[in-house]
């Protein structure tokens, strides 16, 4: 049906009889209901008119009684004729008197049809009395031609109409006829062979030549893209094969770098490692004409890791596997630490350091490895290319299109560089000029690498130079840089996650580390490595620092230590002789009594994501810095072995320095708005020591004492109470009965705290452990 | 809002204008134009009158004391109207079916009283309230004899008998009153007539 009615043929025959039906039905009903009676009663009037003059003249004859001009009267009707037939106009005339005599007149008229009838009374024009009445018949002949010959003529309109409609039904096909030779046409034909369409023999309307030369020109369009296409396949082809070739050869290249580092590591591994213990050993026994030599080695070896560090670096970048980690650094922090590790060298080179920035300058969002890297980059440079002379830092926040950011800006007064110098400076590999690299070393990379790192994050390096007067380098980074993937910590160093709020205090020994060794005394760590002298070195360097070091040379070994010992800390090699440090890892991650102990993967190359998703604490690269060794196996013991403190305290900034306090300290710490909250907390895990303020919205700090009294199990863990009120002594008595120690809130100092906790933490150590040994006497002397 | 109000005020003008130019235009018609159709029934109606009055077959039961037939002209307020019709339809009509006939304008009032003379038949001499048309459509059923008005509308209204005029004229008579008034009508005359059911 609706296939008929799309039809451009149909739809017009459609329209046309439906207009068609509409005037015809029009037209009927204006015919049946006004034209069919108006004739009628004209007709019927023309009897009436015609018998009207008639009677008062044959009522005058019958007044008189004569009855002869009745009938002369009569006579003289039925004479009378319709001009348009010429046919009577009366069929019949009859007169009946009230006596009972009839005078009647007819015409002989075959007529199919009933006449019109028109009566009238006979008056006595004396009396007034009834004499009868006169009956005419009016023929109705002229009124039915009438009738037949309008129907007629709307018959012979609706055939005209029909006919019409059909004619136009046919033009119109006639018209489209070409559309449908070239609908069958398109449907035929072969794309890849197609040319123009050919032009039917008879004359086509101008709308439809318009079609067919539209269809033409598509063909030839068609015809030009499918070269065009194949032009770009092949092209598309060739660079699908070059991208392949080339993806091949960046492979070989990330297997080959992978490989020689590998290979360059292992060895630099045993000279670093041994050169420094040789120098331990040398001012030990007093050698120290041999010192000099063992620097140049361990020198030699920091240098030549330093340019492979740099190598993979670049080759990350090129390969865009470098990832970022981003994190809010504090800048005033970051910059004092970068400044300390900088100033030995410049002293070295009599510079002077000056830092121009705000204390206050805040914090940025960046990876703080790759922002201290480039840095350092800088800085070094700056002192490195000036003798006698300054090198300041400047950093400061401005505006940039609503956009904020931090500038570093270091201006030396060095050397500088010239023009042709600062177009390849970034170049890797391209330092000033080869005299320069044979005057002050490096390997060239640093700035690439520096700029590649700004780039990374969003920022850029740039640079203004002077020959002979100095440089000035600013790298610019937005304080915001947006997230390219989830932030995870950067283990590149083997570091934990770094809170830059401990910059700066990290290199500090102070009373905490005694603490923490104090902690780490019986702490076990097992070396998975197949490299003997890579795990004897290891072994010898954290036995000094106090830790129980066993070692496995294959991955079997490894296994087995690890079932019977189940130590603090296991160090695993990746490439293990007998299967690899992922198998250990998986397995260890897997049995249950396993799982908790943190496994530092040591590997020669970079295969971070993969120690991280198997479930590798912290991830080292080889050769090991003795340094980061050290500080990782603390950072893993500290957190297998940490106490929780709870603060409860509705202030938040007071939260986050309690925080800050006990987490450098090596405590772990949860926190808690109020009573309420608190209580949850320690509902869900009992802590060390609570540190609780007593004024807080929800539920105080006296009404959360009374609940932790309602729990056997909570009150034994110790409280410090934190207050800023005024206490006065029954209130101080009636807090002493619960708290071990009242501190007033505003004036207590980091160490304050600190000592508190160390001292309430630790005699709830000694208190457990005493009764534990009470119960092991108990039991032995029962 | 000031040009508002003036497009208020010049509509309320406009409105003003157009109804004083109509009261103009209806004032100024000729008034006669309703009245000479009416007159011109009237005079038709008169010939017709005493034949209808003719065809009553209790005629003879309707004649005067002094067996005449009395046709009365009521009407209300044009005496002089009503004398001048009574006076056409005497001077023209000495007999209706050999009987003396007697036509005498009488108000309208006067007729409708108890102790009035009952006419052979009444003629509306002119057009009645309806109240009053009323009242005398009463009087003729109670009396049993024929109201000829020549008004349009006064057949409907109930009428004895009165004028359908189209290409011809017809007797024009209201079933239900010749009904309830008892009158009959020769059967000949009534089926040439107009009836109003």
């Amino acid at each position: 049906m609706n296939k008929f009615f799309n039809q451009i043929t149909n739809k017009v025959t459609v329209f046309l009889v439906g207009i068609m039906v509409f005037v015809m039905a029009a037209i009927s009903t204006h015919w049946v209901y006004i034209m069919v009676p108006v004739i009628k009663s004209g007709e019927q009037t023309k009897a009436d008119l015609l018998v009207t003059p008639y009677t008062r003249l044959i009522e005058q004859s019958v007044n008189n009684d004569n009855i002869d001009q009745v009938e002369e009267i009569l006579n003289h009707v039925l004479l009378l004729k319709d001009s348009k037939l010429n046919q009577p106009m009366v069929v019949n005339i009859k007169v009946s008197l009230i006596t009972g005599k009839v005078i009647e007149r007819a015409n002989q008229i075959n007529s199919r049809y009933e006449p019109f009838v028109a009566e009238t009374p006979i008056f006595d024009s004396l009396t007034s009395a009834l004499l009868g009445k006169i009956h005419l018949e009016y023929n109705s002949e002229l009124y039915h031609h009438l009738i037949n010959d309008a129907e007629q003529r709307l018959y012979v309109a609706l055939i005209a109409v029909i006919i019409l409609i059909l004619v136009v039904q046919w033009k119109i096909s006639l018209l489209l006829k070409p559309l449908n030779i070239l609908a069958h046409y398109l449907e035929s034909v072969d794309l890849n062979k197609a040319a123009a369409v050919p032009h039917p023999k008879k004359k086509m309307a101008m709308e439809i030549t318009q079609v067919w030369q539209a269809v033409n020109q598509l063909f030839s369009r068609l015809q030009l893209r499918d070269e065009q296409l194949k032009l770009e396949h092949d092209a598309a082809q060739n660079a699908l094969k070059q991208k392949l070739e080339a993806e091949s050869a960046n492979k070989a290249k990330s297997q080959f770098l992978a490989n020689m580092s590998h290979e360059l590591r292992t060895p630099l591994n045993a000279i670093i490692g041994y050169s420094e213990m040789l120098k331990e050993e040398v001012v030990n026994n007093s050698h120290p004409n041999l010192t000099s030599d063992l620097n140049k080695i361990y020198t030699a070896g920091k240098n030549l890791l330093a340019l492979i560090n740099d190598v993979l670096d670049l080759s990350k970048i090129e390969a865009g596997k470098m990832q970022l980690y981003l994190e809010d650094v504090k800048v005033n922090l970051l910059v004092d630490e970068v400044v300390s590790i900088i100033k030995p060298l410049a002293n070295k080179n009599n510079n002077k350091i000056v830092l121009d920035f705000d204390e206050g300058i805040g914090t940025i969002r960046v990876d703080i490895m790759k922002l201290r890297q480039s840095l350092l980059n800088l800085l070094s440079n700056a002192v490195k290319f000036t003798t006698g002379g300054k090198v300041a830092l400047q950093v400061y926040r401005e505006f940039i299109n609503d956009e904020e950011w931090i500038r570093f800006v270091v201006k030396d007064s060095g050397i500088g560089l010239s023009e042709t110098q600062v177009e390849n400076l970034f170049n890797a590999f391209s330092q000033a000029d080869m005299s320069t690299t044979r005057r002050y070393g490096g390997t060239g990379l640093g700035l690439t690498i520096s700029q590649k790192f700004c780039r990374l994050m969003g920022g850029e390096i740039t640079v203004e130079s002077e020959l002979g007067k100095g440089s000035v380098f600013t790298i610019s980074l937005p304080v915001h840089i947006k997230e390219p993937m989830e932030t995870k910590p950067d283990m590149e160093s083997g570091m934990l996650p770094l809170d830059s709020t401990k910059l700066g205090r990290m290199s500090k020994p102070d009373r905490r580390e005694i603490r923490r060794e104090r902690r780490r005394k019986t702490s076990t760590v097992l070396i998975v490595d197949d490299d003997p002298m890579a795990c004897e070195l290891q072994q010898r360097h954290l036995s000094k620092q106090s830790y129980d070091v066993l070692c496995a040379e294959s991955g079997e070994e490894g296994i087995r230590q690890i079932n019977e010992l189940v130590p603090d800390v296991i160090l695993l090699d990746v490439m293990l002789s007998d299967m690899s440090g992922w198998q250990v890892l998986t397995y260890v991650k897997s049995q249950p009594h396993l799982v908790h102990i943190p496994v530092v993967m040591l590997t020669m190359i970079n295969e971070k994501s993969t120690a991280y998703s198997l479930g590798a604490t912290a991830y080292l690269s080889k050769p090991i810095d003795r340094e980061e060794l050290t500080s990782t196996v603390n950072k893993c013991v500290r957190k297998a072995g940490q106490e929780t403190i709870l603060v409860i305290d509705d202030d938040a900034d007071a939260r986050k320095l309690a925080r800050l306090i006990l987490e450098n300290d090596g405590y772990s710490v949860i926190e808690a708005e109020n009573g309420y909250l608190g209580l949850m907390r320690v509902a869900e895990r009992i802590p060390s020591v609570i540190l609780l303020d007593l004024l807080m919205p929800n539920m105080n700090g006296q009404e959360f004492l009374n609940e932790l009294e309602l729990n056997e199990r909570w009150q034994g863990i110790p409280v410090i109470a934190l207050t800023a009120m005024e206490l006065d002594e029954i209130e101080r008595q009636r807090l002493e009965k619960r708290v071990s120690m009242v501190i007033q809130k505003g004036a207590y100092s980091i160490d304050q705290v600190l000592n508190a906790v160390r001292e309430i933490s630790g005699k709830k150590q000694q208190q457990e452990t005493q009764n534990v040994n009470f119960t092991d006497d108990n039991s032995r002397d029962g | 809002m000031q040009p508002v109000k003036k497009l208020r005020t010049l509509a309320q003008c406009s409105i003003k204008t157009f109804m004083a130019a109509i009261f103009i235009l209806v004032s100024m018609m000729p008034p006669g134009l309703a009245n000479e159709a009416s007159d011109r029934r009237v005079q038709i109606s008169l010939p017709l009158f005493p034949r209808i009055v003719a065809v009553d077959k209790k005629f003879q039961e309707k004649l005067t004391e002094d067996n005449k037939a009395r046709l009365v002209f009521v009407y209300d307020r044009d005496k002089s109207k009503a004398n001048e019709l009574a006076k056409t339809v005497g001077s023209t009509n000495k007999n209706i079916v050999n009987v003396r006939v007697d036509t005498v304008p009488v108000p309208l009032v006067e007729q409708l009283r108890a102790n009035s003379q009952t006419p052979t038949a009444i003629f509306v001499a002119e057009p009645l309230g309806e109240a009053d048309f009323k009242e005398l459509v009463l009087y003729s059923i109670n009396k049993g004899i024929i109201v000829f008005s020549p008004y349009s509308g006064d057949v409907e209204r109930g009428a004895t008998v009165g004028l359908a005029i189209t290409s011809r004229v017809f007797p024009y008579f209201n079933n239900s009153t010749l009904e309830a008034s008892g009158v009959e009508i020769n059967p000949i005359l009534l089926d040439m007539s107009k009836r109003y059911e």
